[in-house]
């Protein structure tokens, strides 16, 4: 049950049209002043329209697990990223940074993605803002 | 799981290989399109050069075929008040009243997958294709939209058209212009760009597109609307002509719309240059240290 990281790299890619085909504004859903870090590990990857998203357990102290869903940011900063050798698979470990969703819900805007430690994806300030 | 069945709900272990080199080839030729579609361009609309003329069709007429795609001069992108002074609408008071319902109570009706219409369409960052013939011309927009327009100078428009999303729509042509005269359309669920502003039902469009040589496509866009606007104004945009390869893909915009039920009502907030988001996000948790990382 591996996924390549080329593939998971794509489907940040695909996870991030919303700036791409202006689905919806970020700032309609996300919070530009509620940063947050999530970590735990993958658990689910979306490969849907209109966007695709990728899944994360995260374990609180008492051993609790809440999904977070992360949504990526623009394409236009994942192409000069580049794509990267590697292997993710579920259950992997991840750190991710971005921004929450407005409603409180699991869910969040993904700005910079450590992937077992690595970091695979950041987003510099002015994107997609 | 296998990873065939949770990538693409296949089994077949002897087609594993195969299947997942295809698939990645198709999802990088789809999330590379998509990446096309997105981009502005680098370029202004003037600093794309043509030295080609604008091609014409067998009956004379300028052919606005093509895949054309947005350049970095519009600005703001998605404002249909671009070019007014101060990006400052002429609202009446029911227009003041209808954009402050749209902030306050609706969702962007295009995050719900419902259709943009005219003229938000035209003010959108997204690239669209134009396929003209003799009697119709039709606009193919991402997100799997149409508009299929007859061009008759003789018709006229109904007593009482049926209201929708790209309205009634009547094209004609004015010399080297085709003119896409628009009436009847819906007044709910409509937002008549991506800032949230209002159109009513009284809406008319008027379209002026031309293509001044082959690699440009213009529109200067004349809008009356007395409910929610005090007198008409314009919207004008140029596109440049995408490359060969470049055209529409399949965009099922409904499929799995994880945003529809979180999304907020509104575009969020308005910058003072007139473009949505915020003017400064709070900063990021510190990078993880690399010692860090490398337990994790």
């Amino acid at each position: 049950m591996r996924l390549s990281l080329a593939f998971f790299t794509l489907c940040l890619v695909l996870a991030t049209v919303d700036s791409a085909l202006a689905h919806h504004s970020f700032a309609a859903e996300f919070d530009g002043n509620k940063p947050i870090r999530i970590q735990g590990a993958l658990s689910k990857v979306e490969w849907t329209n209109p966007h695709s998203w990728f899944y994360v357990d995260v374990k609180d102290e008492a051993g609790n697990i809440t999904t977070w869903g992360c949504e990526g940011a623009s394409p236009s900063v994942l192409s000069r990223q580049g794509f990267q050798k590697g292997e993710a698979k579920l259950g992997d470990k991840l750190v991710v940074d971005g921004y929450a969703a407005k409603d409180g819900s699991h869910l969040m805007n993904a700005r910079r993605i450590y992937l077992n430690g690595k970091l695979i994806f950041e987003q510099t300030q002015g994107e997609g803002q | 799981m296998k990873r065939t069945s949770l990538l693409f709900g296949g089994s077949c272990l002897g087609c594993k290989c195969r299947l997942r080199v295809q698939a990645l080839a198709a999802v990088l030729f789809f999330a590379l399109a998509l990446q096309r579609a997105g981009a502005q361009g680098g370029l202004t609309a003037p600093e794309v050069k043509s030295t080609k003329p604008s091609p014409r069709t067998a009956g004379g007429h300028p052919d606005l075929s093509g895949y054309w795609k947005g350049t970095r001069d519009t600005k703001p992108v998605g404002n249909i008040a671009k070019d007014l002074p101060g990006l400052k609408l002429p609202l009446t008071p029911a227009g003041e009243a209808a954009l402050k319902h749209n902030l306050t109570a609706t969702v962007d009706p295009e995050s719900l997958c419902i259709p943009g219409g005219i003229p938000r369409h035209n003010a959108s960052a997204l690239p669209f294709e134009v396929l003209q013939g003799s009697k119709k011309v039709a606009f193919l927009y991402w997100y799997t939209y149409f508009r299929l327009i007859p061009i008759d100078a003789a018709r006229k428009h109904s007593d009482d058209p049926d209201p929708s999303f790209f309205g009634e729509e009547l094209g004609r042509w004015d010399g080297d212009t085709l003119v896409i005269d628009s009436i009847g359309f819906k007044d709910t669920q409509v937002w008549i760009d991506e800032n949230a502003n209002p159109h009513s039902d009284a809406l008319h469009v008027v379209e002026r597109w031309t293509r001044p040589d082959y690699d440009h496509l213009h529109v200067d866009t004349l809008i009356e609307d007395p409910k929610f606007y005090t007198k008409p104004f314009h919207y004008s945009r140029t596109w440049v002509l995408g490359k060969a390869v470049e055209e529409l893909h399949e965009y099922a915009c409904s499929e799995n719309n994880v945003d529809r039920d979180h999304l907020q009502f509104g575009p969020g907030p308005i910058r003072p240059d007139g473009t949505r988001g915020f003017e400064q996000l709070a900063p990021l948790p510190p990078p993880l240290p690399e010692e860090k990382r490398e337990k994790q």
